[in-house]
């Protein structure tokens, strides 16, 4: 009898196991971001939307992400279906997106709202088609899938002193043990890597991977300081110094904890590329907390947990997202927007490991269908990481 | 319940878990040390006195140089902590000398009493 740990998830067409069955309904551009919004909430349980605010009017890297972040959602492991939204006119290619989806084994159609005749007419025809299509994912079961298969995105938003004593050290005990047994995890917000960033470095795997890590926190670096500007204020934010944390190498040190102490580091990829390499892999994104997880899941994370100290609603509109505290005062203030607590860390009431424990028991539960306080609460924030000017 | 956690036996500074009036006295690191000032839960507090110039050591590597001399039980925070990084509202001449990426308290200063440059 295997004894190994797991959880129960939908297996896909392209081998992949997802930890929802979402019909994802993806707007091209962010003008047909209603019309998606509107079908989605239509064709409830399952349907899911992904209004976005880009699509048109960049170059060049910009488009790229753009493209490349909606095209990744549409072919995740946590999206059985997919409806296009397009208006028309647009930079970004609906059959792109379409053709993503079935690539990775999974159903697609595309509706334009200017060939429909409108937004009354679009959202007609897309509640119709969207409805079809969950119906055909509702008949689906879950099978029982070995945690190897998972990969876990770590985020750490509205940090305060607790984050790198109790929530952030939990975090990392599960990301340890995570890939121990063969699973993979993934850690962005690269300014919350400066400060820190020789811990992760001396754990690489191939010197390249150290090398591309140190390359990417200097381009960071150099962003800020290209614009005059002391980067704390937002890095550490208001929040986050009011809460104890002094510098971005204070925030960087307690953040990184999210990643273990043994984990390696196998691979370093750009902002919602696909994380390919077991273990533990950095991607470039913002510390900025939607776009940070934005593009995590788009890199292929069925699982987000998310520390905070300070309390954030924020989640993902096809992943579940855990809000786990350690800061005890915050988890009664924030209730209804957590799922775990760890104060007890600090106060000397649990050990690290137990936590670690009770956090691992979670991820497990929620990646067979358990359901987590953002999603309980429709919070389903999307944002891609910009850089360049719209013109 | 500890009133203080310092989390690595390196650090100079330890976190208060709740609030520190002036005159307590806490134990971290097996330093003892009186708070001369009012520390809000969530904020450091000075286990020994720091330099000017000199690391400000949390979790075994440094967080930043003191900005000015800071006294044994001193809260440590924004008004004399310099972070290294990210400093672009410095022009080059004022930065501060950064302290090398994991490097601990007794780094060579130069004749100034600041670490030597970095890349020497």
């Amino acid at each position: 009898m295997n004894d190994r740990p797991g959880f129960y998830g939908y297996r896909r067409g392209d081998g992949r196991v997802g930890t929802r069955n979402h019909v994802l309904v993806v707007p091209t551009v962010i003008c047909s971001s209603l019309v998606a919004e509107r079908v989605a909430a239509a064709a409830l349980p399952l349907g899911t939307a992904l209004p976005h605010l880009a699509g048109c009017g960049q170059l060049g890297p910009d488009m790229r992400v753009t493209h490349d972040t909606l095209a990744a959602y549409c072919g995740h492991p946590n999206v059985g279906a997919v409806l296009v939204i397009a208006l028309g006119c647009e930079q970004v290619v609906a059959q792109v997106l379409a053709e993503a989806a079935r690539r990775h084994g999974k159903p697609a159609e595309i509706l334009a709202i200017q060939s429909e005749g409108g937004t009354i007419r679009a959202t007609e025809k897309g509640t119709a088609i969207a409805r079809s299509l969950a119906a055909g994912l509702a008949a689906q079961e879950r099978e029982w899938c070995d945690v190897s298969e998972l990969l876990l995105s770590l985020k750490c938003g509205g940090s305060d002193y607790t984050s790198g004593l109790a929530s952030n050290p939990a975090l990392g005990r599960v990301t340890d043990r995570l890939v121990d047994l063969g699973g993979s995890a993934v850690l962005g917000e690269i300014a919350e890597i400066m400060g820190a960033e020789h811990l992760l470095a001396a754990r690489a795997t191939r010197p390249d991977t150290a090398s591309r890590l140190i390359q990417v926190i200097t381009r960071v670096e150099g962003e800020a300081k290209a614009l005059g500007l002391d980067i704390r204020g937002t890095q550490p934010s208001p929040g986050n110094i009011r809460g104890g944390l002094t510098t971005i190498e204070e925030k960087s040190l307690g953040a990184t904890h999210k990643g273990g102490e043994r984990a390696a580091l196998e691979d370093v990829v750009g902002y919602a590329a696909p994380i390919r390499r077991k273990g533990l892999t950095v991607m470039d994104t913002p510390g900025l907390d939607v776009e940070s997880v934005t593009g995590m899941v788009g890199g292929g994370a069925q699982v987000v947990v998310f520390t905070t100290g300070l309390g954030t609603p924020t989640g993902n509109p096809i992943a579940p997202v855990i809000k786990i505290t350690g800061n005890a005062r915050t988890a009664r203030q924030m209730a209804d927007n957590l799922d775990l607590e760890v104060s007890g860390v600090i106060n000397e009431t649990e050990t690290l490991d137990a936590a670690a424990d009770r956090l691992f028991a979670e991820i497990l539960a929620v990646a067979s269908g358990k359901q987590t306080a953002t999603e309980r609460l429709g919070h389903r924030e999307f944002a891609i990481h910009r850089r360049n000017p719209t013109f | 319940m500890k009133s203080v956690l310092a989390i690595s036996p390196r650090d100079n500074v330890a976190t208060a878990l709740e609030a520190l009036e002036p005159g307590r006295r806490v134990d971290a690191n097996g330093i003892s040390v009186t708070a001369i000032e009012a520390i809000a839960a969530g904020h450091k507090i000075a286990l020994q006195a720091i330099d000017a110039g000199a690391a400000v050591i949390k979790y075994g590597s440094a967080i930043g140089l003191a900005s000015a001399a800071i006294p044994a039980g001193a809260h440590v925070h924004t008004h004399n902590v310099a972070s290294s990084r990210g400093r672009g509202d410095l022009s080059v001449a004022d930065a501060p000398a950064r302290s090398r990426p994991g490097e601990p308290a007794d780094a060579p200063r130069d004749g100034a009493g600041r670490p030597g440059p970095l890349d020497s």
